[in-house]
C-alpha cells in the first residue's frame, strides 16, 4: 500500500510545499514541515482508508505538520489569533523587510494582500485553488463543500480581487 | 500581425487543453491584448482580461517549489521507539503465550515479528520525494548529453526513463536525488553497443559541481560513485567506479580518480571531450538494491 502513495507523493509535494509556506511563512522551515509531512504519510500509509482522498489526506496531514511546526517555535504568538491559523505565513512574508518586498513585484504583493482581506467563506475556497494549487474538485474535498459551492466562492473572490486590484492606491491619487 | 511557428504551436496547444493554466492564461491575455482595439468596450472581454490579471497576479506564489529534494527520513530515535514498541508487545505475547502453550505459542510468536516486518521496513526506509518540477530538470541535465558527442549521447533522457531512489543514509543527509534510469529494451537496442538493460544510478544534487562520468567503456558495471566538493571557486571530484561488483557499497568501491575542476571557467562540452569523459550536473552515489 506504501508504494503507490511514494509514487504518487512527487505529484502532491509542490503543494505540501505551498501549504507549508503559507502557514509557516519562510521556505526553510516550509520544506522541513514538507518533509516531516511526507514522512508522516509515508508512516501512516496504511491508515490511508481511501475515504477521503488523497489530495485531502495529504493536506490535513500538512496543515497539522504546519501547526505543529508553529507551536513548537512559538511563532504563532504574534497577534495573529483572529486569522485562521492559515494564513500566519502568509502575512509574514508581507511584512518581511523592506529589500525582500522590493524584488516582489507589486501586483503579487498587492493581490497576496488583498487575499488576506477576503472574506472567510471564500477566502479559503479561493486559496486552495488559486496559491495552492487544488482543483476544484479538491478543494471541495477538503473543505466538504460541493464542486458548485467552491466555484461559486472562487468567482466571488476573485471578483472582489478585481475590483480592489483595479481601486487606485491611495499613493496613486493626487 | 503573421504568428510564428511557435506561436501557432501554442494556439493549437490552447485548444486542445494541452497547456499548463498560466501558460494558457498568458495566450489569452496575449490574444486579448492584440484584439483592444477591436472589442473596445467588450464587458466580456474586460471581464476576462480582469480575470486573468488577477490570476497572473497570484503566479509567483503557485510557481513556489521546495528548493531541495524532500528526504522522507526517519529519526533515529521513532525508529527506536517503534522498534521498542514492537519488542514489548513481543514481550507481552510471550508473557503470556507461555503459560502452557510453548509450542504452539513460539510459533504464533514468530507470526507476530513477520507481520510487524513490512511496517518497520517502510519506517527505516527513506524516501526521496521529487516534485515534476524537480524531475524535468534533472531529465534536462541528461537531455544535455545528447548534444554531446560522447558515449552518453543515446542516454534519451526523459521524465518517463527516470526512477527515483534513496541514496544511502548517510548521504541522505546531503540531499541528494538518487536517480535510478533504467534504459528499457528500446532505449537499449538504440545503443549500438549495449543490449539489454541497463542500471546507472546517478544522484543531482543542488549546487552548481561540475562532476564526470567514466564512459561506458571505463566501467561496464556503470556503478559509480562521484563525490563533489567545493572550495575556493573549485570543484574536486572523486569518483569510484564499482565495476562488475553491481551489488558492491560505496564503501567497497575503490577511488578511481579525482580531479580538480574550475566549475565557472571550464565549458563543460570541453571537459567532456577531454580523456573520454562527459560532464554533467550531477553526481552518483551507489545504492544498495
Amino acid at each position: 500500500m506504501t508504494e503507490p502513495l511514494v509514487q504518487e507523493l512527487p505529484n502532491h509535494v509542490a503543494r505540501m510545499y505551498r501549504v507549508a509556506l503559507r502557514i509557516v511563512g519562510s521556505a526553510d522551515a516550509a520544506q522541513e514541515v514538507a518533509q516531516e509531512a511526507c514522512l508522516k504519510a509515508l508512516r501512516a500509509a496504511e491508515t490511508f482508508d481511501g475515504r477521503a482522498g488523497r489530495a485531502t489526506w495529504l493536506h490535513r496531514i500538512t496543515v497539522n505538520c504546519a501547526h505543529d511546526y508553529l507551536r513548537k517555535s512559538r511563532r504563532a504568538e504574534r497577534g495573529r489569533a483572529a486569522w485562521d491559523g492559515e494564513m500566519v505565513g502568509m502575512l509574514a512574508m508581507l511584512e518581511s523587510g523592506p529589500a525582500e518586498q522590493a524584488e516582489r513585484n507589486e501586483s503579487y504583493r498587492l493581490a497576496l494582500s488583498l487575499v488576506t482581506k477576503l472574506p472567510d467563506d471564500c477566502r479559503s475556497a479561493f486559496v486552495l485553488t488559486q496559491l495552492d494549487g487544488y482543483t476544484y474538485d479538491e478543494a471541495a474535498a477538503i473543505e466538504n463543500l460541493s464542486r458548485g459551492t467552491v466555484a461559486s466562492r472562487v468567482y466571488r473572490a476573485r471578483q472582489i480581487l478585481v475590483e480592489q486590484m483595479q481601486k487606485p492606491r491611495v499613493g496613486e491619487m493626487s | 500581425m503573421s504568428l510564428s511557428e511557435e506561436e501557432k504551436i501554442l494556439l493549437s496547444q490552447l485548444v486542445d487543453g494541452e497547456l499548463p493554466v498560466d501558460q494558457a492564461n498568458q495566450v489569452l491575455a496575449d490574444v486579448l491584448g492584440e484584439l483592444s482595439h477591436v472589442l473596445g468596450s467588450s464587458e466580456a472581454a474586460w471581464q476576462l482580461n480582469a480575470m486573468l490579471q488577477s490570476r497572473q497576479a497570484l503566479a509567483p506564489w503557485r510557481q513556489q517549489e521546495p528548493s531541495k529534494t524532500i528526504v522522507a527520513l526517519p529519526s533515529p530515535l521513532a525508529v527506536d521507539r517503534a522498534s521498542r514498541f514492537g519488542w514489548r508487545l513481543i514481550a507481552l505475547v510471550s508473557a503470556v503465550l507461555l503459560g502452557g502453550i510453548l509450542v504452539a505459542g513460539g510459533f504464533f510468536l514468530r507470526g507476530q515479528i513477520d507481520s510487524r516486518e513490512p511496517a518497520l521496513a517502510v519506517a527505516k526506509r527513506p524516501a526521496v520525494i521529487v516534485t515534476p518540477q524537480q524531475r524535468r530538470e534533472i531529465a534536462r541535465v541528461f537531455a544535455l548529453h545528447e548534444s554531446v558527442a560522447g558515449p552518453l549521447s543515446w542516454y534519451a533522457a526523459d521524465e518517463t526513463t527516470i526512477q527515483v531512489a534513496p541514496a544511502q543514509q548517510g548521504e541522505t543527509m546531503r540531499q541528494p536525488i538518487a536517480v535510478v534510469l533504467r534504459l528499457t529494451q528500446d532505449l537499449a537496442s538504440a545503443a549500438r553497443r549495449w543490449s539489454g538493460p541497463k542500471t546507472y544510478v546517478i544522484v543531482c544534487r543542488n549546487g552548481d559541481a561540475a562532476i564526470e562520468l567514466p564512459s561506458p567503456a571505463v566501467a561496464k558495471a556503470m556503478r559509480v560513485r562521484l563525490l563533489p566538493t567545493a572550495a575556493d571557486g573549485k570543484v574536486s571530484v572523486h569518483y569510484a567506479i564499482a565495476a562488475g561488483g553491481a551489488d558492491r557499497g560505496p564503501e567497497e568501491a575503490a577511488l578511481a580518480g579525482c580531479r580538480r575542476l574550475d566549475s565557472s571557467q571550464t565549458p563543460l562540452g570541453q571537459l567532456a571531450l577531454h580523456d573520454d569523459l562527459v560532464n554533467v550536473d550531477a553526481s552518483a552515489w551507489v545504492i544498495a538494491n
